[in-house]
């Protein structure tokens, strides 16, 4: 049996801004079907490494992306024809959730009739199918023409994924998705991105190391070496919780710098 | 007393004697026209044309012509001058060297005085292009006026919007069209909305761009290449030129006013109805 491609896989990647690097030399393989986290104290360069798998980045002026990125055992340009195609595919999730200023109907339905067309009971079914995902329908069902930014904290993230969801992404990146929510909120985000890891990849960044723990099947560990992030040791979460072999992983997972 | 007491007291009274000032001469200056518009006002004001030479008659041609050179600059000015705010507000259009110089441009534009204009308007749009003195080439000359302010305050409100919202719509996949047609600009209309109402005033108070432009005669327009006169033209020629022209001039002052006041009054009616305004409370 052929071993199916990683839903990931990275060689050499580096992102810099105005000529100097943030992170460089990353070479990752993230599998499908997984939470993959991303750990490391702030300013490695995980966001910018996260951003370059969706090409999030190529609109920030000065910014470029070098080295290789194959997605399914596609070359990211073979695996999405067009940047929209890429985006629905390769979904992100921000740190603070970025409602729409508009109702929350108008919020799932511009991305849904972007990439699907304007089919009005196609739309309402996606719409609904996908706040049932994150749990949301039934807080919202009797209110979906109410603004948005009225949700609390915690709903307004789970309405950007399930904005997301609608468009049947195939992998997901998630930018400390829970870090500007209080613990209840976070934890049910935490459940379903459990659940959502037997549809799709996922990669999560996060600086919590506790939730790492709770969630990752395999853990990317960055670090900083000459004012630039680096990989310091990857693999599955166990050995590096467990047993790293670097020197820096060790103090790093002991809590003992970072 | 202390010493810091008496400090503060003085200081909210000049605050407070400077707001009543500016409140005074607005109440002085409107009541006076209120007062001396509606003395003998009728409505056949409003719907006879102008007779000997305006002292008699009432503005149904002029408040037509001024409509008309309305609707010419924001059929012109509201398309450029959104596009043109995007431009400037979008970090992704790149601009680069090219947005600077288009913003120092706007600013000096919207420096020059409105005779400046009315000379240019005259010579390109009345002459070179062969629009002759009308409707047209006036209210063409008040977009280029009313452009640069708009533009601006276009710009400005895009640009108060969150990077977030640019962000995630590329996330989503969504065009740059979608985005600044069901988002950004939604979101921005109070913006807009008091930008446009700020254009509008000035091109209602225009004078001195529209005599060489649009022209003065009190002619009902039947065509946008006919000449008419506006509200603001009217009462210059009547306090000037007219003897015995005075009462109404206050009462198109007053229509002039009321109209100012419906038009800010509808733009913001329209920006209550947005969902972005009722959030953004
Ligand atoms: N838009 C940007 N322009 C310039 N430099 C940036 C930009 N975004 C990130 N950087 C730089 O890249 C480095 C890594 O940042 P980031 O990817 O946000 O790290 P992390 O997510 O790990 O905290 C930082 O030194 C930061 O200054
Ligand atoms: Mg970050």
């Amino acid at each position: 049996m052929r071993h199916a491609p990683p839903a990931i896989l990275t060689h050499n990647v580096s992102v810099a801004f105005d000529g100097k690097p943030a992170v460089s030399g990353i070479s990752a393989s993230f599998p499908d079907c997984a939470i993959n986290a991303i750990v490391g104290p702030s300013g490695c360069g995980k966001s910018s490494f996260l951003s370059a798998l969706n090409r999030l980045n190529e609109s920030v002026p000065g910014c470029k992306v070098d080295g290789n990125i194959e997605l399914f055992g596609a070359a990211l340009g073979r695996f999405a024809p067009n940047r929209e195609e890429l985006r629905r595919t390769v979904a992100m999730i921000f740190q603070r959730p970025v409602p729409f200023p508009l109702s929350i109907r108008r919020n799932m339905e511009i991305p849904i009739t972007e990439h699907y067309g304007r089919n009005r009971q196609e739309t309402a079914g996606r719409c609904e199918a996908a706040l049932k995902s994150v749990g949301l329908w039934g807080e919202v069902e009797n209110r979906l023409d109410m603004p948005a930014t009225q949700l609390s904290g915690g709903q307004q993230q789970r309405l950007c994924l399930a904005r997301a969801l609608a468009l049947e992404p195939r992998i997901l990146l998630l930018d400390e998705p829970t870090s500007a929510l209080d613990p209840m909120a976070a934890g049910l985000i935490e459940e379903l991105l459990r659940e959502l890891k037997s549809q799709m990849s996922l990669v999560l960044v996060t600086h919590n190391l506790a939730q790492a723990r709770r969630l990752a099947d395999t853990v990317t560990f960055f670090w900083m070496k000459d004012g630039h992030g680096y990989v310091a040791e990857s693999g599955p979460a166990d050995t590096l919780f467990n047993t790293p072999r670097e020197d820096v992983s060790r103090a790093y997972f002991a809590g003992h710098i970072g | 007393m202390t010493g810091v007491e008496t400090q503060n007291r003085l200081a909210a009274l000049a605050i407070w004697s400077a707001g009543l000032l500016i409140l005074g001469a607005f109440t002085l200056i409107v009541g006076d026209i209120f007062w001396r518009g509606f003395s003998g006002f009728e409505l056949g004001f409003l719907t006879e044309d102008p007779a000997d030479a305006g002292r008699a008659g009432g503005i149904r041609s002029v408040l037509a012509a001024t409509a008309l050179i309305l609707l010419v600059c924001l059929a012109v000015t509201l398309p450029i001058g959104l596009l043109t705010g995007i431009f400037l507000a979008d970090y992704t259009a790149g601009g680069g060297r090219f947005a600077p110089l288009v913003r120092r441009s706007l600013d000096t534009l919207a420096g020059v005085p409105s005779i400046v204009f009315g000379l240019f308007g005259n010579a390109v749009f009345a002459h070179l292009l062969g629009l002759r003195i009308s409707i047209l080439t006036g209210g063409l000359t008040l977009a280029i006026m009313v452009l640069p302010f708009f533009i601006r305050s276009a710009e400005e409100s895009l640009r108060s919007l969150p990077v977030s919202f640019s962000q995630a719509a590329e996330a989503l996949g969504l065009s740059r069209l979608t985005f600044y047609g069901k988002i950004a600009l939604p979101a921005a209309l109070p913006g807009l909305m008091a930008g446009l109402v700020l254009g509008l005033g000035r091109a209602l108070a225009e004078t001195a761009a529209l005599i060489f432009t649009s022209g003065y005669v009190t002619r009902l327009p039947e065509s946008l290449l006919d000449s008419g006169r506006t509200l603001s033209i009217h009462i210059l020629d009547l306090a000037l030129n007219v003897p015995g022209g005075a009462e109404n001039a206050y009462r198109t002052a007053l229509v002039l006013i009321v109209l100012l006041f419906a038009i800010n009054g509808a733009l913001m009616a329209l920006t209550r109805l947005s969902p972005s305004y009722r959030e953004y409370r």
